[in-house]
């Protein structure tokens, strides 16, 4: 305990005899170890965001779109990937029956009716449709283009929102084809001068609407804007924008562990529903928000990859400074190690002092370096508008990676000089 | 008795072409108590007769018999702990540690070895060799001779028997040399052996006993007289 004592008193002395040089050595180590948190931080923070606004969806969300996986009559095109925003291309003009156009959505009230029924689709909790349009209205004294939403009752638990006051659309609604608007918070106060709007109208289309429900705030998604929207009974919506169909349908799994069988199921009714055998030649495309995860996921695993790649670069070019001023500081002090070993010091104990002092440094630098990786990371979140994430494997390697380089390359030459017969070690120069 | 035994130590460097003996076949005894002074001009080997007897070098052949016992095939964690306990050194250079206080370059052994009160001892050597008042000075605040006298109470700390010293006054002046001179006499009147090296016939006039070395052999020895007190080890 006594001599563990000298031995972190004897390296803290030798430290401090040394100012200049062992703030360079913790210099690289902060700058090694914080340049790797931040960027590690900073790719972890981008992907969770991402992954947060997705699952502010529902993690159980399906989302159906129409179009999509249509083949043309070459059969060239054999794309089974789901994207809703490729174009009608080559097929639109192709076989008559199996070409459509984007546009022309193929979702129709009978497909919601029928997975609406649960005895026969349990793996589904609940289905709601969309039907999207948009409206122009005053709003803070000039005129905005705003979203309407024509939906459903259960759009408001499959998109996880709350009331603020008043109700949602509900089923008289949609049966009597009302005209009944639920108004987004943000819309709520710019289009309607905020406070609790319920009786209040807004105009579409040359009909008054009367306002029967407020939502409350909802978390900032930029998938979509649930406060910006107006919400209307989907029958008023398809009589006002002249359409029988929706332009998405919602599915929410019963569970997470049903979101395939649901998938399936979906895939299966809609299919049946549009007379189509093939499944290649789907005019719709399931797309669960664990696909919409997985592909963010992979597209932010490649920036944090090459984030951290970048970082890596840093930390070698740290260990390397590291390792230069470790070998300058040990040839510099052979004299010392030969004095030492001359009024009695063993290689262990020069070892032991050596060990510690570039533990010490490490340590130090490491601690320091966290702090600035840390401090950078959330100066970036302030500009970016997200929270960086430290995680414990980030630190570990930092602090691993130059605790190493500066363990090795601090302790082969001075174990190598502790070796040395004292006169030669005193006599080196 | 005999504190130092050497029986045709031999020390060669290098190998083949390049080859260089040091020391040929050296006998060399010294008593218990004495002061000796090893002359000889540069490159004569005297150096290398020093540092094995300080086992701070290892000879190529031949026998150390060190207060009685073979230590020249002695394990290195061994050697250090007799260099710490029975023996003090004072070196011409390279002697402190750089930027740091007297007093820690003083207690600087007794991290490598038990003492009694490590502090309280160095605080007395500090005012003994006649530094009262430096004890927080930085050693590259000190004058040459000053360094040498921190350097002579370092190596008393451990209150070792045996004081080597590598041409001490080398770098100083006469007035200073003296100054050294009579410390290593009264150390020496204390009761420990001492043997210096040096080339300066005014130094060596303070020993005992004169020992010639030259081309690696003891060419002479020319004692003055027998020590007056001894200390057992």
């Amino acid at each position: 305990m006594k001599k563990l004592y000298q031995i972190v008193r004897q390296s803290l002395k030798a430290i401090l005899r040394n100012k200049g040089r062992s703030f360079l050595t913790i210099l690289g180590i902060i700058i090694g170890i914080g340049s790797v948190i931040a960027l590690i931080s900073l790719g972890n923070g981008v992907k969770s965001s991402i992954s947060g606004q997705i699952a502010t969806l529902g993690t159980t969300n399906l989302t159906i779109t129409p179009g999509q996986s249509f083949a043309s009559s070459s059969s060239s095109n054999s794309s089974s990937s789901s994207s809703s925003t490729d174009k009608a291309g080559p097929g639109a003009g192709g076989r008559s029956g199996s070409g459509f156009v984007q546009a022309a959505s193929t979702l129709t009230v009978t497909d919601l009716t029928s997975l609406s029924d649960h005895t026969k689709h349990p793996d589904i909790a609940s289905i709601t449709g969309t039907v999207n349009g948009s409206a122009v209205f005053s709003a803070n004294g000039t005129d905005e283009r705003f979203s309407v939403v024509g939906t459903t009752p259960s759009y408001l638990s499959i998109r996880n929102l709350g009331l603020a006051h008043g109700r949602f659309i509900n089923s008289t609604d949609i049966s009597s084809h009302r005209l009944i608007a639920v108004a987004g918070s943000q819309f709520a106060s710019d289009v309607l001068g905020g406070g609790n709007v319920v009786g209040k109208t807004v105009v579409i289309n040359a009909q008054t609407y009367q306002i029967v429900g407020q939502l409350g705030q909802a978390p900032e998604n930029s998938f979509a804007d649930f406060n910006d929207q107006l919400y209307i009974p989907y029958t008023t919506a398809m009589d006002s924008f002249s359409t029988q169909t929706f332009s998405t349908l919602t599915a929410d799994a019963a569970s997470n562990d049903t979101v395939d069988a649901a998938k399936t199921d979906i895939t299966n009714t809609l299919l049946a529903n549009h007379k189509i055998t093939d499944a290649k030649l789907a005019d719709f495309s399931v797309l669960s928000s664990k696909d919409l995860l997985s592909a963010v996921s992979n597209i932010t695993g490649v920036l944090t990859s090459l984030l951290a790649g970048i970082a890596a670069i840093s930390l070698v070019v740290g260990g390397i400074g590291i390792m230069n001023i470790m070998l300058v500081s040990v040839t510099e002090r052979t004299r010392e190690i030969g004095l030492r070993k001359a009024l009695g010091a063993k290689t262990g104990d020069i070892l032991g002092q050596f060990i510690t002092e570039a533990i010490i440094l490490t340590l130090t630098g490491g601690l320091l370096g966290i702090g600035l990786g840390k401090l950078i990371g959330k100066a970036a979140a302030h500009f970016l508008n997200f929270q960086p994430i430290v995680t414990p494997g980030a630190i570990l390697l930092a602090v691993g990676v130059s605790s190493a380089v500066g363990l090795i390359f601090g302790i082969y030459p001075a174990a190598k000089a502790a070796h040395l017969n004292p006169i030669d070690a005193l006599r080196y120069e | 008795m005999n504190v130092i035994e050497l029986q045709g130590i031999t020390k060669v460097y290098g190998k083949g072409e390049n080859q260089t003996i040091a020391l040929n076949h050296v006998d060399l005894h010294v008593k218990e108590g004495e002061f000796v002074a090893i002359m000889g001009p540069s490159g004569s080997g005297k150096s290398t007769l020093l540092h094995i007897i300080g086992l701070l070098d290892k000879p190529s052949h031949g026998q150390y018999i060190l207060d009685g016992k073979d230590v020249s095939r002695l394990s290195n964690g061994k050697q250090a702990t007799i260099r710490n306990q029975k023996i003090g050194f004072v070196f011409q250079q390279f002697n402190l540690l750089p930027r740091t206080s007297v007093i820690d370059n003083v207690m600087l052994p007794t991290y490598y070895g038990k003492v009694k009160s490590p502090g309280k001892t160095a605080r007395n050597l500090v005012k003994e060799v006649g530094l009262a008042g430096r004890e927080r000075s930085k050693s590259n605040q000190l004058s040459g001779g000053q360094i040498q006298r921190v350097a002579i109470a370092r190596a008393l700390i451990m209150n070792p028997s045996l004081i080597l010293a590598d041409e001490p006054t080398g770098n100083l002046d006469s007035g200073r040399s003296a100054e050294i001179m009579e410390l290593f006499t009264k150390i020496n009147q204390a009761g420990a052996t001492v043997v210096i090296i040096t080339h300066e016939p005014t130094i060596a006039a303070h020993a005992d006993r004169i020992i010639n070395v030259k081309d690696g052999e003891i060419t002479r020895t020319q004692t003055k007289r027998v020590p007056a007190k001894a200390r057992r080890l």
